[in-house]
């Protein structure tokens, strides 16, 4: 991300609300779709509630398309392209957005690089012209490069290395792939980053940045024909990549052995993570497990916080969530168990209720507690223009479908508790899981 | 209720634009400069309806039926207060609010709330609660009986502790909490709510009936607004409200006056160490005089906003980020507060460039009180906050925020709908203007937390002798050597009594007088003097504060008892406060602590504004005294002990200097924090062996 103000723990709740849950009663979200030419697909959505308009882009770029020896790349990238083009001058990316009321900002994962604008309805074609100046024609040079070299180092610092617990998610994304690029997180590593020339840099923005490989996706206060007439003044003459995009084939082979191990720090409460492998995002499968961690930590009354954190009371929190990617991603489940507690004990305590999901079908009530969450979620997910604009990308993007804005919810309420058990015998196996404490080292100060 | 902008309007605007977007798309597109905007939408600010239930409850709606849902927000409204050895009463009642009722455990709450999908949150401070418009009853019966009728049951508050206190073990491994701690204990200190940090002890001293008795007192319908917002008309709302907290009786609210904050006296470097840090997290700060409904709170906002409150193109993260590539992120913050307002300018920076990234805080926060902004820069930020100000409307929520801050804060009824005019008219002169009132660059706590490496570095910014260490509450913390082998208790005390004149002459002296002046704060300035006689059949002392030569306290002390007498009236001192003053009394005291009944022990070195010192610990009993000797000269500068109401006060002993012709030292100031402030007292003049008047060490005829 470019630049935000992070809370620790913040993690866990992004987790939690990452699935994009259904809608039945919920209003349709209507929208326009058409590519141009040059391979740009666009997506409009028009609400004229406030008079406002989100402008994004969506480049299906992340992490897991970098090089091993270039890692941190794209997020970086990210940060370089808000440093000018041809027309803007170093510094005014911001300034022109900020003059006309609007802000912006990107953030970077694993699977795809996301730009946006947020402007007043009469600020629609500055927002046009920005990203098609971005996707054109970005200058990178070194003066940009050499100081958000030196701003990502401090992110990194600040969101990392400073951050109680900061290399949980580093550090298990290291052990749960040996192969996929997702053995990396999108912060990356800064040997790499000092090591990139700009020649690295141009053939980075030469074979994902172009528009074959982006979603422009807009909602708000618009009228489709003038923005449809805009985007193409802006875009169309944006010429069509000339590279293949590299996309990672490597399919992770199964782990035959669990893989533990234990990690010392200075963080005073011990944390135990387990990862399962999960299927990738939007699979059938995904959806089974998906309602599966709902039912362990879909809010208070879930199973896991009921019986760790309530009836045992072994914890300060445990739950485990879908970290659904693009290709096979994880289940990560995590506890922070109270001073002076064990955590094997709190691990045993976590295995009990997966063991349990495998054995029994969950009861009536439970599955209508789900589908009134999913139900829920789905009715009240849809509120804001900048969330619009990027769901509706994203289901483009990932599943060719936008239109699961609308419809995603019954893949859901599709689900039957067999399934749910199924996919507890299937995917949570022990001997596919890893297994980390984050334990406090007693030569640590303070 | 709507918060759209008229259709017709739009569409004229629309049209233009059409128009516009026609000609050009024709033509070479020319990418060379921005494009124009179109006609500037227009903004329209709903009104939401407001009604008061009998019982003192205000409810205020807004409708909307964009979808099939309608959230609670309750608001109560009641001053902070105090909870001094209970600190983190509030933030425990919120944990503890849904924690059971007679009716449902917490348990149940959870999954009865959790089964209807919907959401329900509530804190010390009333909750928030959504759900589809289907299942609204069935929310508000489980959701008012949490709130009226909670019984915080004993092992639910039990467990919630042990969770609490688990996370605070982890404080002193998170910079963001210890800075967070840092800047509310030294803008506020302990005896403002603000200032107030939850520590083991305070949590500990939490009980049921604290809960109990908080919830009584300040759950009540007269101090709460309910906020509905969605799928439901006013007339349901009402009913609804009606229904689930018509039967809630109201209370009096009790009023606590609280402290005023005070700047600190000169810059103040607040260290906290973290070992291993990587990063120093700094925050900047100070309490400001900025309530809400400021009239100059539109130029305020602008104010923070150019410096650092809000775009990206403000200038600590323009000079910071952008220039120096010291942060991931600069800015400040200058929010409206009720009680007591502060700003805070803050940045993570690595840790080789913290005094580097100081110099540019303090130069950019003199510069915008120094020179006025460029209008170019105060164009962005005006269209800044026009943009946050549209965008907020988003959310159907905020149009009820405004009407709550209206009510609150009684601002005029259309203070929201003129705030952009506010907004328009600020010029270049009310920013500085505004930066001269609000910032005190001389006056702030800079508050630094990071790896103990870079205190040194922090030196130049302290405008006092030495920086202040704290621990990861904002407690201070004293950071101790040992004492070189052979230091002992008697040694250090004789090298002090030696830089004074000696122990033998104090101990022959029958009595003293000093005479000079006491400040309280900054400004209030009253004359003092103290009378001593020591004499060991005779002991006795009276000191006397006066004002233009008329006596406002004088208190006078026998080990028979003692009588302080103030605003004309004599009254009698506690007996335990006046044999604490009699124990005191002896010049030569600390030559003789052993036969007093204390135990001394050396406790190690450290430094006390910047001098190396060494500390001695006198203990008897329960009570402890610490003592601070300077290693240069031998002086006691420094020393805690218990004062008259029991807290332990530290006293600084400055400017050791000679009065009269027996070669006596005496320091003539003497200094201590007492309730946010610092009292000094300063001697001009000292007699030693003098003729005292009988009657002036008894106030009783």
């Amino acid at each position: 991300m470019r630049f935000t103000s992070f809370l620790f723990l913040s993690a866990a709740a992004a987790l939690a609300s990452s699935a994009a849950w259904g809608q039945t009663e919920a209003r349709q979200i209507e929208f326009t779709e058409f590519n141009l030419d040059n391979g740009l697909h666009v997506i409009l959505h028009e609400d004229h509630s406030t008079p406002l308009v989100a402008v994004t882009v969506l480049y299906h770029v992340g992490s897991k398309n970098e090089r091993a020896d270039r890692t941190g790349m794209a997020h970086f990238f990210e940060h370089l392209l808000f440093e000018g083009s041809e027309n803007i001058a170093r510094g005014e990316f911001d300034s022109y957005v900020e003059n006309a009321g609007g802000i912006l900002n990107a953030n970077t994962t694993q699977d795809r690089t996301f730009y946006y604008e947020l402007l007043p309805s009469n600020q629609l074609e500055l927002g046009l012209w920005l990203e098609s100046e971005r996707m054109l024609h970005a200058k990178i040079e070194q003066i940009g490069i050499d100081t958000q070299n030196e701003v990502v180092k401090e992110e990194k610092r600040q969101r990392y290395d400073n951050q109680p617990y900061g290399q949980l998610l580093p550090t298990t994304m290291a052990m749960a792939y040996n192969e996929h690029p997702y053995q990396w997180t999108p912060i990356g590593s800064m040997e790499h980053l000092d090591a990139a020339d700009h020649a690295d840099f141009m053939e980075f923005y030469e074979t994902f940045y172009v528009p074959e490989n982006a979603t422009l996706s807009i909602a708000g206060d618009l009228d489709v024909a003038e923005t449809r007439a805009l985007i193409e003044k802006y875009f169309q003459d944006i010429p069509r990549g000339s590279r293949d995009i590299p996309r990672p084939t490597v399919i992770e082979p199964a782990r035959t052995t669990e893989v533990r191990d234990t990690i010392y720090g200075k963080d005073r409460l011990p944390l135990v993570v387990q990862a399962y492998p999960i299927p990738a995002q939007g699979t059938p499968d995904y959806y089974a497990v998906d309602m599966l961690n709902q039912v362990l930590s879909g809010g208070e009354s879930a199973r896991l916080n009921q019986r760790v954190v309530e009836n045992d009371q072994l914890a300060l929190f445990c739950g485990a969530f879908s970290f659904g990617l693009e290709d096979p991603g994880l289940t990560l489940g995590f506890a922070m168990c109270n001073m002076g507690v064990d955590p094997r004990q709190v691990e045993a305590a976590m295995n009990d209720e997966v063991e349990r999901m495998k054995r029994e079908l969950i009861s009536d009530r439970e599955l209508q507690k789900l589908k009134n969450q999913i139900e829920y979620g789905f009715v009240t997910g849809n509120q804001s223009m900048a969330g619009i604009a990027e769901s509706l990308a994203n289901y483009h993007t990932y599943f060719g479908d936008a239109n699961l804005i609308n419809t995603e919810i019954e893949r859901y309420l599709a689900i039957t508790p067999e399934d749910i058990r199924a996919a507890a015998q299937k995917y949570y196996m022990p001997e596919q899981r890893v297994t980390l404490y984050f334990l406090h080292d007693p030569n640590s100060q303070p | 209720m709507k918060l759209i902008s008229t259709t017709l309007l739009r569409r004229a605007g629309l049209f233009a634009m059409a128009l516009a977007v026609s000609t050009l798309s024709w033509g070479q597109v020319d990418r060379s400069k921005a494009p124009e905007a179109g006609p500037a939408p227009e903004l329209k600010i709903g009104t939401p309806t407001k009604l008061k239930l009998d019982n003192g409850l205000q409810v205020i709606v807004v409708e909307n039926h964009r979808m099939p849902a309608v959230s609670w927000n309750m608001t109560l409204d009641y001053p902070p207060f105090l909870e001094t050895d209970k600190a983190g009463l509030t933030s425990m009642a919120s944990d503890m609010m849904s924690a059971g009722t007679e009716a449902r455990t917490k348990a149940q709450i959870a999954e009865d709330v959790e089964f209807l999908g919907a959401s329900f949150r509530a804190n010390a401070r009333g909750f928030f609660a959504s759900s589809l418009s289907k299942h609204t009853g069935d929310l508000l019966r489980i959701v008012s009986d949490a709130i009226l009728n909670p019984t915080f049951p004993e092992e639910e508050l039990e467990k919630v502790k042990k969770q609490v206190s688990s996370g605070l073990s982890n404080t002193p491994t998170s910079p963001g909490e210890i800075a967070g701690n840092l800047v509310s204990a030294t803008n506020f200190g302990s005896l403002h709510p603000y200032g107030e940090v939850m520590t083991e002890e305070t949590l500990d001293n939490i009980s049921r009936q604290d809960l109990v008795e908080y919830h009584k007192t300040y759950f009540r319908p007269n101090a709460a607004y309910l906020i509905v917002v969605g799928d439901i008309t006013p007339d349901e709302a009402y009913a609804k409200a009606n229904a689930h907290f018509g039967k809630w009786y109201r209370g009096d609210i009790p009023y606590t006056r609280i402290m005023p904050a005070k700047f600190p006296t000169g810059n103040q470097v607040r260290f906290a160490a973290v070992e291993g840090a990587v990063q120093s997290t700094i925050n900047i700060t100070q309490p400001v005089p900025f309530p809400p409904g400021h009239p100059d709170a539109a130029a305020i906002q602008l104010m923070n906003s150019i410096l650092g409150g809000g775009a990206f193109s403000g200038r600590l993260m323009q000079n910071l980020r952008e220039d120096k590539a010291f942060t991931y992120g600069a800015r400040c913050s200058l929010s409206a507060d009720p009680v007591t307002a502060q700003f805070i300018a803050y940045a993570d920076v690595r840790s080789e460039v913290t005094d580097s990234a100081l110099v540019e805080f303090m130069a950019e926060i003199n510069r915008i009180r120094d020179e006025q902004v460029d209008s170019t820069e105060l164009a962005t930020a005006k269209a800044f906050l026009s943009g946050s100000f549209a965008r907020s409307l988003e959310n159907e929520g905020t149009v009820a925020r405004f009407a709550l801050n209206i009510e609150r804060y009684d601002l005029p009824e259309d203070y929201y709908q003129t705030y952009l005019q506010r907004l328009d008219a600020v010029t270049v002169e009310d920013i500085q203007r505004v930066a001269k009132n609000m910032l005190k660059p001389n006056n702030l706590n800079i508050c630094v937390v990071g790896s103990p490496d870079i205190l040194n570095k922090l030196r130049p910014f302290d405008a006092g002798n030495g920086i202040d260490q704290y621990d990861a509450f904002g407690r201070v913390r004293i950071p101790r050597a040992d004492a070189p082998t052979g230091t002992t208790v008697e040694g250090v005390v004789s090298r002090h009594f030696d830089a004074i004149g000696g122990a033998k002459a104090w101990s022959k002296l029958s009595g003293m007088t000093t005479e000079g002046s006491v400040e309280f704060g900054a400004g209030m300035s009253l004359q003092h003097r103290e009378d001593k006689r020591f004499s060991k059949k005779a002991q006795a002392m009276r000191t006397e504060l006066a004002m233009a030569g008329q006596p406002v306290m004088i208190r006078a002390i026998q080990p028979a008892g003692g009588q302080e007498l103030q605003m004309g009236n004599v009254s009698d001192m506690d007996g335990s406060a006046v044999a604490m003053m009699m124990d005191y009394l002896s010049p030569i005291r600390l030559t003789k602590m052993d036969k007093l009944g204390y135990q001394g022990t050396v406790l190690g070195q450290e430094e006390v504004a910047g001098e190396p010192s060494t500390i001695l610990e006198f203990v008897k009993g329960d009570v402890k005294e610490t003592y601070w000797f300077r290693n240069s000269d031998g002086l006691l500068i420094q020393q805690q002990r218990p004062s008259l109401d029991g807290s332990l006060v530290v006293e600084k002993l400055e400017m050791y200097i000679p009065f009269g012709d027996l070669g006596l030292k005496l320091p003539a100031s003497r200094s201590s924090a007492m309730a946010g402030q610092t009292m000094i007292i300063r001697v001009a003049k000292a007699s030693f062996n003098p003729e005292f008047d009988e009657n002036a060490f008894n106030l009783q005829r």
